[in-house]
């Protein structure tokens, strides 16, 4: 009587092993079996149409400023991948530190996307309020990257420092450090770079290549009456309002 | 073929119990360390439930917290200016000096209890404790490094190579992530909830208040406990408590962090708790022993703009309610907890 019970469970223990292979080999299928496409985002530091080189080369800014650009750094997150059909594809946990001094971090190789045809990207310039007061993570948001204030809590979301004989600084020293979280000084901004309307190809793997145009900073400033920004509050509101349209896209280029 | 498809199957349940087993194996290879929530406290602010503190991190906060390597020239180490028998803070001295003998703004905190705390720092410019370290290894007058440095020196240390690899799990270098963690993971065990106070409280067989601390008791909940709140003995809150502004350090606290005038000589309402030892008090530690800090707030204190609405009008003190006060205020020291062998100087670690 009680081994007929047993083989009764143990039948049923059976099937239920029967069940959960089955469904494991679903899930094996689906991830490995749809085809995927893959997209590297190559994101370059440019002083208008120019490549940006550090330190050395003297740029002009539409101010009528010269400049020297020593650092430029800034955080790209939250990245959402638009469709043509108006399906998104957002990259979990992406948050990436591009350096201007670092050309490996200024690429970006995304893998197994959804198929489709990509409409445009949408990222924010800058860490998230979740991030900022969370305490220490890994990776770019290390915060032995330097991009953190010890004083204030929170992320640097752009940093920007360089030279003009503008400036009335010690050493004629310019710094931009934009950063704040909370409310009402959040300076963490949203930027979508569309490719153009007539790009419908469907491709399997794909470059797209952005410029981030430091000039855009200066376009509005003049570096004799403002040299800084150190502290999250209206000033750098205001200049992460003009950053924001920093990005425009060089080239596409794709294979079927 | 049903045979072999339940077989199918029944490797695969097998594989991923196998991988839950070593998964949970793997988490558990480090002892976890539990925060104690003593009874009557709130819950702590730090969650261990996501963050878990292991034994292994916390002996490597530990070696961290004592180490001068931390510093830019090696001299200056946590401890320079948090020693454990002070709770933990700079003792007699009202501003701590860092790297070359430079001179801060303020007095060094206590660190005490800190899961309990929200935020760090006299102007709570600091949101959270992991955090929280990178403020004096970068401070110029302070450790004046960079935590890049930091690991960087780390990471050519083959003790802390190994150390951090059992702390951590094996990975090939020391991260700035894991130096916080590890420095976090000693800094929220210093508990103390062990004083007369507390035993008192706890209805602990021999201990009673005499009448002089009984009758403080009741002076300190009329007077103190809306700012000092127990059983944490602060309420988390900033406060101008009237203190008349120092024009040479010229420090407008707290709104040095969020910008608005109303935040104007605000400060952090510290913690009572190991009180007698940790002077000098106050944010610039300008008062050397606590009859000064009574004398202040029943005699001296500043009318600025933006005073506590607790000392308006100030709390009324005759020189008896002072004494009881003192007696009470003295039951909050643990010396359990500022003796803890556990919380000392690792001699183990720098032979």
């Amino acid at each position: 009587m009680a081994q007929n019970r047993i083989r009764k469970i143990l039948k049923h223990v059976r099937n239920v092993y029967f069940l959960v292979g089955i469904c494991l080999g679903l899930v094996v299928f689906a991830t490995t079996s749809g085809k995927k496409q893959n997209l590297h985002v190559f994101i370059q530091p440019t002083f208008g149409k120019q490549a940006l080189t550090l330190e050395t080369q003297a740029y002009r800014s539409t101010q009528g400023d010269t400049v020297f650009i020593d650092v430029f750094r800034f955080y790209i997150s939250n990245l959402q991948i638009l469709y043509r059909d108006g399906k998104t594809f957002s990259i979990p946990n992406s948050y990436y530190l591009i350096d201007a001094s670092d050309t490996a971090s200024c690429h970006l190789q995304l893998s197994s996307l959804p198929l489709g045809a990509i409409a445009g990207l949408s990222f924010h310039i800058g860490v998230d309020s979740a991030k900022s007061v969370s305490g220490a993570h890994a990776g770019d948001l290390d915060l032995s990257k330097g991009m953190y204030w010890s004083w204030n809590s929170g992320y640097i979301n752009a940093k920007l420092e360089g030279r003009s004989p503008s400036c009335l600084s010690h050493k004629q020293q310019f710094e931009f450090h934009v950063g704040g979280y909370a409310h009402p000084n959040n300076s963490l901004r949203k930027a979508i770079v569309m490719l153009p309307v007539n790009t419908s190809a469907e491709a399997t793997s794909r470059t797209l290549q952005l410029q981030a145009d430091v000039s855009v900073w200066f376009a509005k400033r003049s570096l004799r009456e403002q040299a800084g920004i150190m502290i999250p509050g209206k000033a750098a509101m205001a200049l992460a309002d003009e950053y924001k349209h920093m990005f425009r896209l060089q080239n596409d280029l794709y294979e079927k | 073929m049903k045979n072999s498809l339940k077989n199918i199957g029944l490797a695969a349940l097998l594989l991923s119990a196998f991988l839950t087993l070593s998964w949970i194996s793997a988490r558990e290879k480090n002892k976890i360390k539990h925060l104690i929530q003593p009874a009557g406290w709130p819950a702590p602010v730090y969650d261990v439930e996501k963050n878990p503190i292991t034994e292994e991190g916390f002996t490597l906060g530990r070696m961290l917290f004592y180490d001068p390597l931390l510093s830019a020239d090696s001299t200056i180490s946590c401890a320079s200016c948090h020693l454990q028998q002070t709770n933990f803070t700079h003792v007699d001295h009202a501003l701590s000096h860092g790297i070359d003998g430079k001179k801060g703004t303020r007095n060094s905190s206590v660190l005490v209890n800190l899961a309990w705390s929200k935020s760090f720092m006299w102007d709570g410019g600091i949101n959270h404790i992991e955090v929280q370290p990178l403020a004096p290894i970068e401070n110029p007058v302070e450790m004046n490094s960079r935590l890049s440095i930091v690991v960087a020196k780390l990471n050519a240390s083959d003790r802390y190579r190994q150390k951090f690899r059992k702390a951590f799990g094996k990975k090939n270098t020391i991260t700035g992530q894991q130096v916080l963690k590890a420095l976090s993971a000693y800094l929220l065990s210093l508990q103390s909830f062990n004083a007369k106070y507390d035993r008192v409280m706890r209805s602990e067989p021999g201990y009673h208040f005499t009448p002089a601390e009984a009758r403080g008791m009741d002076v300190f909940l009329k007077h103190c406990n809306a700012c000092h709140t127990a059983p944490l003995f602060t309420n988390q809150g900033f406060e101008n408590n009237g203190l008349a502004p120092d024009p040479y350090l010229n420090d407008g606290g707290r709104i040095k962090v969020t910008h608005q005038p109303s935040d104007s000589l605000l400060f952090k309402v510290p913690t009572l708790r190991n009180i007698e030892v940790s002077y000098p008090y106050m944010h610039d530690g300008r008062y050397k022993n606590l009859q000064m800090v009574l004398f202040h707030y029943s005699s001296n204190i500043s009318n600025t703009l933006h005073l506590s609405p607790a000392l308006q009008p100030a709390p009324d003190l005759t020189e008896g309610n002072k004494n009881d006060l003192l007696a009470f205020l003295k039951t909050l020291t643990d010396t359990s907890f500022l003796n803890q062998k556990e919380f000392g100087y690792p001699f183990e670690d720098f032979q």
